[in-house]
């Protein structure tokens, strides 16, 4: 990345958390007018919509051109189309880079969409190029998810797109998973990326998406050791089917295996949670719980406990209330914090904040009613009932 | 830890553009000494209301046949009258301002009750068939009684469920895992979904000329436009593989209102929406003329033909990012 879209990029994070602060009231207009003034090197930026428009425009747009070069060019063999594919990369990458050089706003949308379909041209080039040397199997994926992983990790490093940093973990795991043992070879695979992401991210000086980035691969690889020692996964062998050969046998988890995941699935969440604790990190504490909420899920699966509709009520309300009691708590102690945490805005995240309620109203709003004329002759035959977060139909 | 912030929060201070108070409380969120867990409390409370919600409905639909109606309808409606009541009782007065919530769980809790009203209503009617064959009228009944609340404690959330309750009686979903504009008897629910559509617009409009609720506006207006682009957009693309002129008309003076409308009145979010149905349109117009590979000439024209409207457009939006 270059220095001039580092500094660009640590000014418009430092602008965006004076507007959080200003917004919740911790600055006040004064200092907040000062700190945008002196943030010469953070340029004027399209708002979200904006970038979304954008984005749609040029990568439908494109991506059209894109077939209109290949019937222009009269491209019609596969290594014909892959050679076409990694120079059309080559050239959207370089577009990338004039857009992000040259474009008054920051970002504008459109540089998202030409390194998207960089990204994917170069991917979908290795493997139109291997189908054409009739290199299959995998052998092929031995070198596709190299290539992808690499094209993807360069992406991320150079333009900061944090989206392509996760999926450049991915494909190293998904290589992972195409050797014998492939379950091992994936924890450690994962275990060695979260290593990696952990200390790059305490000792490294990053760029505000590169941290963003690097968050993301931890992401990706805690999760990819969740799912390896989850009971579930290693009972049905998700990660051994990844690498599976069609017509091979499937995996069967031995005795020794289901004992150690169903330590794993009870131990890691609390490992991760309690990690997330002292480290005082909202993504290992959100991680945590969900592979928590995962396992106890799994517990289900095997062992009906209670009826379903006790086992989601008392799980709703005891995640309700211990949310309500953990709030009540923090804003009890001195200076409305505990232990380093508080229940009260720090930036404001007003928009987050107020779309929360109104996802989870409409997420839960009752299904449409069937028309009358729809219903084929039978009366009352009824339509659905809800918003109480029954969906099902009655008679 | 925040390296670059807080190497920015220590030049404000020394330049004198944060008090020593505020670069030692930023310095202690950029270094991770302090931080907030708002939102994830509020996903787990969303997710428990959810879960508790989700339950009531189970325990509906699978045991009305084998416990008493008396026990599940008054059980159900004692857990929404306990929400109700915590809300009434934690309440701020009534204003037809904003009002800002006086707990992080108040809108969770009147959220929980509204949707616990709507489960016992479902299943009264079910069990007692009180309007027989009208039945869809309790979805009705049932959004007004949301829209009361919604008014009453100043919710968005409670508004949504409300606009969503009045759609499924229309028979237009709006919930996220609702279904579609598509398929059968498809012409009913699109015209249904104009209408409802043209109503909420409407809505919003005097809400915010009388200055009553104003705030509640972009839900009404959203969720409105949402509706009539959305049926639009359905119907010129519904057309059993021919182009449906009614409906593609339709798609093209509503897109154009709303484009003109969004821009005079400097509304980027409404102003989206229309091109992006405009788009859909031209997309769909593009695809009648079967020009094969003019097709993608045109599109592709017609993609940077938009690009450059946007930008051109976006000169007049002074918006923060």
């Amino acid at each position: 990345m270059k220095k001039v879209w580092r500094e660009a990029e640590t000014a418009a994070e430092l602008l965006a958390a004076a507007r959080g602060w200003r917004a919740a009231g911790l600055i006040g207009e004064t200092a907040f007018s000062a700190i945008s003034a002196d943030l010469s090197s953070s340029g004027p930026r399209l708002g979200e919509i904006w970038r979304v428009l954008v984005f749609i425009c040029v990568l439908v747009g494109v991506s059209t051109a894109t077939v209109i070069g290949f019937i222009s060019f009269g491209v019609r063999s596969a290594g014909g189309v892959g050679v076409t594919l990694l120079i059309f990369g080559v050239a959207l990458a370089t577009i990338t880079d004039i857009v992000i050089d040259r474009s008054s706003f920051q970002p504008t949308g459109a540089e998202a969409a030409t390194s998207l379909l960089s990204v994917g041209y170069l991917c979908a080039a290795v493997f139109v190029l291997l189908d054409d040397l009739h290199l299959g199997g995998h052998g092929a994926l031995r070198l596709t998810y190299p290539w992808c992983a690499s094209v993807f990790a360069l992406a991320a490093w150079r333009w900061g797109f944090r989206l392509y940093a996760g999926v450049a973990a991915l494909c190293v795991l998904l290589l992972a998973s195409q050797f014998p043992g492939a379950r091992a070879i994936w924890i450690a695979v994962a275990v060695l990326l979260a290593a990696w992401a952990t200390v790059a991210r305490t000792t490294r000086e990053l760029t505000p998406s590169h941290r963003g980035g690097v968050d993301l691969v931890r992401i990706v690889a805690l999760a990819a050791i969740y799912l390896a020692v989850n009971y579930y996964s290693v009972d049905k062998g998700f990660i051994e089917e990844i690498g599976r050969i069609a017509g091979a046998p499937p995996h069967h988890a031995g005795g020794v295996g289901l004992l150690l995941a169903g330590i794993g699935s009870a131990l890691y969440p609390l490992a991760v949670l309690a990690w997330g604790l002292r480290a005082r990190d909202r993504t290992l504490i959100g991680l945590g719980i969900l592979a928590a909420a995962l396992s106890l899920t799994t517990i289900r699966f095997y062992i009906h406990v209670a009826p379903l509709w006790v086992v989601l009520a008392a799980s709703g309300a005891a995640l309700a209330g211990t949310s309500l009691l953990l709030e009540r708590w923090l804003r009890s102690g001195v200076d409305a914090e505990r232990f380093g945490f508080s229940a009260a805005p720090l930036y404001d995240e007003g928009r987050r904040e107020r779309l929360l309620p109104v996802a989870a109203a409409l997420a839960l709003a009752p299904a449409a009613r069937v028309l009358p004329d729809e219903q084929t002759g039978v009366a009352g035959k009824g339509g659905a009932f809800g918003g109480g977060g029954a969906t099902g139909s009655f008679s | 830890m925040n390296r670059s912030l807080l190497e920015s929060v220590g030049r404000l201070k020394t330049r004198g553009i944060l008090t020593d108070a505020q670069a030692s409380f930023f310095g202690r969120t950029a270094r991770g000494e302090l931080v907030s867990v708002r939102i994830e409390l509020q996903i787990a409370l969303w997710a428990g209301v959810t879960l508790v919600a989700a339950g009531a409905g189970v325990l509906v639909k699978d045991n009305l046949a084998h416990l008493g109606p008396v026990t599940i309808g008054a059980g159900i409606a004692l857990t929404a009258a306990l929400c109700l009541w915590y809300v009434a009782r934690v309440a701020p007065a009534f204003s037809w301002g904003p009002v800002a919530s006086p707990t992080l769980a108040f809108d969770y809790v009147l959220l929980l009750g509204v949707l616990l009203i709507g489960t016992d209503l479902a299943y009264l009617e079910t069990r007692y068939k009180l309007l027989g064959p009208n039945w869809p009228w309790h979805l009705f009944l049932l959004s007004l009684i949301q829209l009361a609340f919604a008014f009453r404690y100043d919710s968005r959330a409670v508004l949504s469920l409300s606009l969503a309750s009045f759609a499924a009686w229309r028979g237009v979903a709006l919930s996220i895992s609702g279904g579609a504009l598509f398929g059968r008897n498809e012409v009913a629910v699109r015209l249904n979904a104009l209408a409802v559509g043209a109503l909420f617009l409407a809505a919003g409009v005097l809400l915010d000329r009388a200055g009553r609720k104003a705030h509640f506006e972009p839900a009404f207006g959203n969720l409105g436009l949402l509706l009539l682009l959305g049926s639009a957009v359905a119907g010129a693309y519904g057309g059993d593989g021919h182009l449906d002129m009614i409906w593609f008309s339709t798609l093209v003076v509503i897109s154009a209102a709303t484009i003109t409308l969004a821009y005079r009145a400097r509304r980027s979010d409404y102003f989206a929406q229309g091109v992006i149905a405009a788009y859909l349109g031209f997309l769909r117009l593009a695809a009648e003329f079967h020009l094969e590979v003019g097709l993608f000439y045109l599109v592709s024209a017609g993609s940077f033909g938009v690009l450059i409207l946007i930008l051109w457009a976006h000169r007049r939006f002074k918006e923060e990012a």
